[in-house]
């Protein structure tokens, strides 16, 4: 690729990365993985991510890409999650995977630009608010289902030592319901109220930062930061009238009001720093990674719920429910342990690559002994797959196309949520279960 | 040797694509999330059953006798067994008399067939032992000054002991007892305790022996109007109490009681639970299970079915009988 191209590049690349929503929700890949290699790998390409997963694992990776990339693929989880021995019912985590790697030089720097996105096939984005008390497991209920748009940039800074930043970007809910009017309490039918609702959608934003620093060919480290997200859904109801009864409209109330404010943190990421090493080659790759979730800020998805009711000199209160408690979650560090191996083939012409992983991911959850039931426990992960570097023979694409599928298998281990109440709605919880899902994926490089 | 390997290649990735194209296909629809599957320890909530005898719905179980032909019930205690068994003090006619029903569905029971001819006994409750026998407590009318325990013999043929295992002091009514056996397989009756200018309350006395007895709930005190003021909690008296020994989805012991919380002429379900026979009982925090409506619910007495909880309730007033209420949603946790 010539100077002059590579500018054209990174200029369309920058250009394309300002006027695109600049978002990168993780929390499906967060859980899952992203990008064949990724999946299959169980995560553990902080070092080594160079690819459109780079985007998600590491930016810094970008600058290292020696090709234009175009990737395309689908993937999907599927839970087997288990309360008391009984599988639930939840939702499946599935969707469109791709994006596009832009590499290019700037004032004799590589550089590239990423876009990576997770485009759910069921929902865009799902906020809900549970009860407390309801049981769900809270790391697999919102967190996969929402869409996740990825865009970076990684800038090689001198031979070997590449840094990288991306930007999030999704909108949290504001809305007020407001209405006002006249409740006629002795003839219903002669009430008459008028409603407005105003919602915004406000930005929501987040940066990322990487490192790839490789001080041989065969060594490559990786340090990344994901910043803490939390999409937040905020409502009001506002209800404000005179109050009358009567043939006559006596004034019982003459200017009522009634107001709630519902907010809850629905959708949380927490704050991750991953550090990777990796020994790799041509036909090799052996990492391992360590990633610190900040799970102690997740302030719980419970709704928080005011309200005010003013009724004059009418001897009337509205009982509080209770406010949430706290979620007391906690740090957890996880480790992973990813391989790749060239078994057939060369580089440049048709090989195929196996790849494998391994990871065990503490739960962040206490055991929910209170009125609570977000539901969670230690997890391990295994992965595998399969790539295919496919040399086109009617050369269509000027390298090999590569084909990749991926399996990962999530099992959680039974955990007993033993409530201190005897007299708990709920009562003793047994959770369990597993996840299995999979992907394919079509790459091209130019 | 590089042809037949571009095939494989190529086969390859048709196959990626096709398992791409299928796994799509495979997502088209999305059905709503149910909640038939969480967990459901038969708490609340509770929904009153009409139930279809012949061309007529009724909300009886065990309908208020219209003449004396037909049997009074009202207060039952329902075990299952391949089928929900219901005993009762039976009133028919001038005889009483302890009997039992069986019923396949929970609705529609049998004739009550006598098991214990004792025109003087109320209430009883029954409970099944480590070996398999059934164990029976019941009051003794008219002054329900004690509580008397029988047991079913090998050859079905209840014997009472000669000594009450619960003797009443001085001014006191002993009524409605419950009867569970621990997990030693030591049995602890409970009963509704009152007396002249107290509200009713749950004692409980392990077995026979009076040095153990003790209070193990009492009436609720504290409560306030919407508005602020003191008021009256709606189980100001407890009363009626029925416990079992459940196993939770854990593993754990658990002791259920359902009773009646009387405030005047009302009177609800309430629930309350504890890990030892004898408490500390704790109320569920989002009583009562099953409101007064203008109805009394009184004598409330549950059981487990393999994938609901039913609950039958004596209903007292103008028109006493028992109804039945089910708790269907979600998938059973505990078991007794």
């Amino acid at each position: 690729m010539n100077r002059r191209l590579g500018l054209t590049w990174g200029c369309l690349s920058i250009f394309l990365g300002l006027v695109t929503p600049w978002a990168a929700s993780a929390n499906p890949l967060d859980a899952f993985g992203f990008g064949p290699r990724g999946v299959a790998m169980g995560s553990a390409v902080t070092a080594t991510a160079r690819d459109v997963s780079a985007t998600y694992y590491n930016p810094a990776g970008l600058a290292l890409s020696d090709a234009l990339l175009l990737e395309v693929g689908y993937t999907r989880v599927e839970p087997a999650l288990t309360l008391n021995g009984v599988e639930q019912d939840v939702d499946a985590s599935a969707g469109l995977q791709g994006g596009l790697v832009l590499p290019g030089v700037v004032a004799g720097h590589r550089v590239g630009v990423g876009l990576g996105v997770h485009l759910p096939d069921r929902r865009v984005t799902r906020l809900r608010a549970l009860r407390q008390s309801k049981p769900r497991f809270e790391l697999y209920d919102n967190r996969p289902q929402r869409l996740s748009i990825t865009s970076g940039l990684g800038v090689e800074v001198t031979p070997g030592l590449s840094l990288g930043a991306a930007l999030t970007y999704l909108s949290g809910t504001e809305g007020a319901l407001r209405v006002g009017g006249v409740v006629h309490t002795s003839e219903p039918e002669r009430t008459r109220l008028f409603s407005g609702m105003d919602v915004n959608l406000k930005a929501v934003r987040y940066p990322s930062f990487g490192l790839q620093w490789c001080p041989s060919r065969a060594v490559c480290l990786g340090v990344s930061e994901r910043e803490r997200f939390e999409l937040a859904l905020d409502l009001d109801v506002d209800v404000q009238g005179r109050i009358v009864s009567g043939a006559d409209d006596s004034v019982i109330v003459e200017r009522g009001r009634f107001f709630l404010n519902s907010r809850n943190a629905d959708l949380f990421s927490p704050r991750q720093v991953a550090v990777a090493a990796a020994w790799t080659g041509p036909d090799h790759t052996l990492e391992a990674d360590v990633t610190w979730l900040q799970w102690s800020a997740f302030p719980g998805s419970t709704a928080t719920i005011l309200i005010e009711l003013d009724l004059g000199d009418l001897d009337f209160t509205v009982p509080l429910p209770d406010p949430p408690g706290p979620a007391r979650y906690h740090d957890i560090w996880v480790p992973r342990v990813g391989a790749e191996r060239r078994v057939l083939g060369r580089a440049g012409q048709n090989s195929l690559w196996t790849r494998s992983g391994v990871f065990y991911e503490p739960s962040p959850a206490p055991e929910q002994r209170g009125l609570g039931n977000s539901l969670d426990a230690d997890k391990w992960g295994v992965s595998a797959g399969l790539a295919v570097d496919w040399v086109d023979p009617w050369g269509l694409s000027p390298r090999p196309i590569e084909f990749a599928l991926s399996g990962l298998w999530i099992g959680l281990l039974e955990r007993s949520h033993l409530k201190a109440s005897p007299a708990d709605g709920v009562g003793d919880v047994v959770s369990g279960g597993a996840l299995v899902g999979g992907s394919a994926h079509v790459q091209l490089a130019f | 040797m590089y042809s037949s390997r571009s095939e494989i290649f190529g086969g390859l990735a048709r196959a990626s694509v096709l398992a791409c194209a299928l796994a799509a296909c495979g997502t088209l629809g999305d059905e709503p999330p149910s909640e038939a599957a969480l967990p459901n320890r038969g708490v609340t909530p509770w929904t009153l059953v009409d139930i279809l005898r012949g061309a007529w719905l009724s909300s009886w179980v065990f309908v208020p006798p219209a003449t004396s032909a037909l049997p009074a019930v009202t207060e039952p205690c329902a075990l299952w067994q391949d089928g929900v068994h219901v005993f009762a003090a039976v009133q028919l006619g001038e005889r009483r008399f302890i009997g039992r029903a069986a019923s396949e569905d929970g609705m529609v029971f049998g004739a009550f067939e006598p098991v214990l001819d004792a025109a003087d006994l109320r209430a009883p409750h029954v409970a099944r032992a480590a070996d398999g026998r059934l164990h029976l407590v019941a009051a003794v009318a008219p002054d329900f000054g004690r509580i008397v325990h029988a047991v079913e013999s090998e050859d079905s043929v209840w014997r009472m002991d000669e000594t009450p295992w619960v003797q009443a002091r001085a001014g006191e009514r002993l009524e409605s007892p419950s009867l569970v056996f621990d997990a030693d397989d030591a049995p602890w009756v409970y009963w509704t305790r009152s007396a002249d200018g107290t509200t009713p309350r749950v004692d409980v006395q392990r077995g026979s022996d009076a040095s153990t007895r003790r209070a193990v709930l009492e009436g609720a005190t504290g409560c306030a109007s919407p508005s602020g003021a003191a008021t009256l909690c709606w189980d100001a008296g407890v009363a009626r109490p029925d416990v079992r020994r459940a196993t939770t989805a854990a593993g754990r012991t658990v002791y259920r009681m359902f009773y009646a919380g009387e405030r005047g002429e009302a009177s609800s379900i309430g629930f309350a639970a504890a890990f030892s026979p004898d408490g500390p009982f704790e109320r569920y925090a989002f009583n009562p299970v099953l409101e007064a409506d203008g109805r009394a619910f009184t004598a409330p007495s549950a059981v487990a079915r393999p994938r609901d909880f039913a609950l039958y309730v004596g209903l007292e007033g103008a028109r006493p009988g028992v109804m039945l209420a089910l708790d269907s949603v979600g998938a059973p946790s505990e078991t007794w």
